[in-house]
């Protein structure tokens, strides 16, 4: 399948404080980014258990976006994005450990202030995506 | 177990979504998913009418769960709770699905994609919403208290609004003194009276000035000077707030303001208030009407000699006075730390040139108790100057420095150009503007008296300015409409921006407070919640928002007062309970949640199992994802419900 026809399903948990606002904004300012990328709303990157990334890539997604609230102290709930940082990383080695790749996921920090960097991050994440092909989980050779 | 019996609502929202998603489409979609029993479009859910429908479907298709496909929630989703809630369900059994800001609005010219986006998008709120449990709430008691942060013209007003209502005020000011860049203002626009006269509210006229403001002996307002917010927990109806109080080295209530320690200090300190234009002692009042009036000793620059602690007739100085911490309860938090002007180092000579100036500084000068009794003066000599140019946008529409308009130095240009043409018509003042816009109600007069009073207009953009031998300036300009022209002047004045106050990103951590890009706080949303933030109980008024003139400030500080004093008022909240949970059965006692929970909100009971205090439970989640045994789940985002969202947006 060639990298034109290749349209990713991604998946964007994005923190109801800052990215889910950023992603707002972006929408408001009609800022354009891949319609690939779907947003799944929670409270705090800090709430996402290793399991809902790991039920997105089972159920079909071919990359995982965690958006968070700004490092230091930009997080609303103190630093549930500093304590999703260390997860997603100890995520990311077993997803590599096991097969899938560690590039298919990512965590971005920002404000809700920041819709350009939501549309940056998602869009560069999505490029990658479509460079590293189907997830192969759903579709094995 | 009852049937699941879901009802899909999608919105048109005018075009706003119509127009690229297709609304026909997406209902009949939705409709045909197992578990939704209706499914309706509709121009305005939001209307009356929309909430008609939806009040009416419950009850004619037995509806017991709904999905609403429109805006964000963060606009409408308690709009929508509430109408479910008036239909007999529960509010939590409603799940919105955002498909305008993040589909139509995003995907405005792919209308195929949109569609099947927003497909996926309402499947997501529709699986999820199997999954959604009746939630309660409970009553809070809101403390009769408010404190406001910062004692300019926005946080003096919002204030003395609260105190009037009789709630307790503790107002926190930074500086030594009231009044913010309002008091060093001179003169204010539109009606011309001084700054420091202008700062408080006038509901009274007794209480038009400063003095006779009695905001200092108003005996439900507590103003605490030289000190910053160094903590705040809580929530609303329950902040703690703690003020840090900086030392003063004079006792308030000792000191006099005879003046003596002023005399025999033998510092000599650049003026802030002038901007430097004047000189002060390192024990000072910096301008003759602060408010509170007594001194305040610069420790930064005093040398410890020990001569105004002598000659102090009241006793008042203490130079070994300590920094004070004090716990104040709030119910809730005004922010009205107002703006700085921005200093245009480098830009057009400013920082070298000394007849360089900005529009604050001219203000100084201008105000009759300023540094040169309110005449207009060259700094390098001294001399009056027979030429004034003003360039307007220094920092402000400009892609290098800041991109937005600071909308209120067109007005502030115009002001002084008036008032220096009338005091002294023989002065050449021009004003070399790329657009000129006085946006007030009748600040248009302000643009035509100009005009009539012989003010030059350049409609140019202004780029670079040298000095001649005798600090003259020359100012070159590249006309809008073509060609150059060289300006000679003795003055230069500067239209700086406005910026956030430097320590605004400290003021924001310390609140959880959002900043827009331009660095500002940002409103809860710019046309609904213009005052509220994204911490409930916290409100926010003044240029710390974005720039203001006088009279918008004002405005949004009464109208802060009333957001405050709504929740105050009724002295309770209804909390809802979408808070973290034990599952008693499961849990093993392990304390990760304990160690992880930002806000100290789990207790171990005696018999080993975790316990959520649900009132201090922010409903983060973090301690749901951290338990090892599943036991901690965080209502309204169980795993099982996200699970739902994550099969349906892919489904």
């Amino acid at each position: 399948m060639s990298q034109q026809e290749f349209e990713p399903a991604i998946v964007a948990f994005c923190c109801w404080w800052c990215a889910y606002g950023a992603a707002d904004l972006a929408g408001t300012s009609k800022l354009h980014y891949p319609p690939n990328v779907r947003i799944v709303r929670v409270p705090c990157t800090g709430r996402i258990d290793p399991l809902h990334v790991l039920k997105a890539f089972q159920e079909g997604a071919d990359g995982v976006i965690v958006a968070g609230c700004l490092k230091d102290g930009g997080c609303h709930y103190v630093d549930g994005n500093m304590k999703a940082e260390k997860r997603i990383n100890a995520l990311k080695k077993s997803l590599e450990s096991i097969g899938l790749g560690r590039s298919r996921l990512e965590m971005y920090f920002m404000s809700a202030g920041m819709p350009d960097k939501f549309v940056e991050c998602v869009t560069q994440f999505t490029e990658r995506i479509q460079r590293l092909g189907q997830n192969s989980l759903k579709h094995a050779p | 177990m009852t049937e699941t019996r879901i009802g899909v609502f999608v919105c048109h929202c005018g075009l706003n979504i119509a127009k690229s998603v297709n609304v026909k489409t997406l209902r009949e979609q939705m409709s045909k998913l197992p578990g939704v029993a209706y499914g309706a479009d509709y121009e305005f859910m939001c209307s009356e009418t929309g909430q008609k429908i939806i009040r009416d479907a419950i009850k004619e298709h037995r509806l017991n769960r709904i999905v609403v496909a429109s805006c964000s929630p963060k606009l409408h989703e308690l709009t929508f709770r509430r109408v479910v809630k008036e239909a007999g369900l529960n509010p939590f059994l409603f799940e919105m699905a955002n498909i305008r800001e993040h589909c139509s609005w995003a995907h405005l010219h792919e209308p195929e994609k949109a569609t099947e986006k927003a497909v996926h998008i309402v499947k997501s709120a529709v699986e999820r919403c199997k999954y959604l449990d009746e939630i309660g709430e409970k009553e809070e008691f809101v403390k009769p208290s408010a404190l406001v942060i910062g004692g300019g013209i926005a946080g003096i007003t919002a204030a003395v609004g609260l105190a009037d209502f009789g709630f307790e005020v503790h107002l926190i000011e930074k500086l030594p003194w009231l009044g913010g860049k309002t008091a060093q203002l001179g003169k204010a626009f539109p009606t011309e009276d001084c700054g420091v006269c202008v700062t408080p509210r006038t509901s009274e006229m007794d209480r038009k000035c400063f003095y006779k403001r009695q905001i200092l002996s108003h005996p439900q307002i507590k103003t605490y000077t030289l000190s910053t917010l160094k903590n705040l927990s809580g929530y609303i109806g329950h902040f703690r707030a703690q003020i840090e109080k900086m030392p003063r080295y004079i006792d308030e209530k000792l000191c006099i303001a005879c003046g003596e320690c002023e005399k025999v200090c033998p510092v000599e300190v650049p003026n802030e208030f002038d901007l430097g234009l004047s000189k002060r002692k390192a024990v000072y009042l910096p301008f003759i009407q602060a408010v509170p009036h007594i001194y305040a000793l610069d420790m930064n620059h005093c040398t410890k000699c020990g001569k105004c602690v002598e000659i102090c007739p009241t006793k008042a100085i203490d130079l070994e006075e300590k920094t004070l911490y004090i716990d104040v309860e709030v119910g809730t938090t005004i922010v009205a730390v107002g703006f700085d002007e921005f200093e245009p180092i480098g830009l057009f000579g400013y920082g070298n040139y000394q007849n360089v100036i900005t529009q604050l500084k001219l203000a100084r000068m201008m105000d009759s108790s300023g540094p040169s009794s309110g005449c207009v003066v060259r700094p390098s000599d001294g001399h009056v100057p027979k030429r004034i140019v003003m360039l307007q946008c220094v920092g402000s529409r400009d892609k290098a420095t800041h991109i937005y308009c600071s909308k209120i130095c067109c007005t502030i240009a115009l002001k002084h150009a008036r008032s220096l043409k009338m005091a002294n018509p023989k002065t050449e003042v021009t004003i070399c503007y790329k657009d000129l816009r006085p946006f007030g109600r009748n600040y248009e007069d302000l643009y035509t008296d100009c005009q009539n009073l012989g003010v030059n207009f350049i409609y140019g953009d202004a780029k670079e300015v040298s000095e001649g031998p005798d600090k003259s300036l020359k100012v070159n300009v590249d006309l809008i409409e073509g060609g150059k022209k060289a300006i000679e002047t003795d003055l230069l004045v500067l239209a700086s921006a406005l910026v956030p106050p430097k320590d605004i990103p400290q003021i924001s951590r310390t609140l959880n407070l959002s900043s827009s890009p331009d660095g500002f706080l940002m409103e809860l949303h710019p046309k609904l919640a213009p005052i509220d933030t994204n911490i409930d109980g916290i409100f926010i008024c003044g240029a710390c928002q974005g720039p203001k003139d006088i009279q918008e400030t004002v405005t949004q500080a009464l109208g802060a007062v009333a957001r405050a004093a709504t929740p105050m008022a009724a002295g309770k909240i209804k909390i809802d309970l979408a808070k973290a949970i034990v599952d008693e059965n499961l849990c093993i006692g392990c304390a990760n949640c304990v160690a992880m929970c930002p806000y100290s909100a789990i207790e171990m009971e005696p018999s080993g199992i975790a316990r959520v205090i649900e009132i201090v439970c922010k409903g983060c989640g973090v301690c749901a994802a951290e338990c090892p045994a599943r036991a901690m789940q965080l209502r309204h985002f169980t795993d099982r419900q996200l699970f739902a969202a994550v099969e349906g947006i892919l489904g």
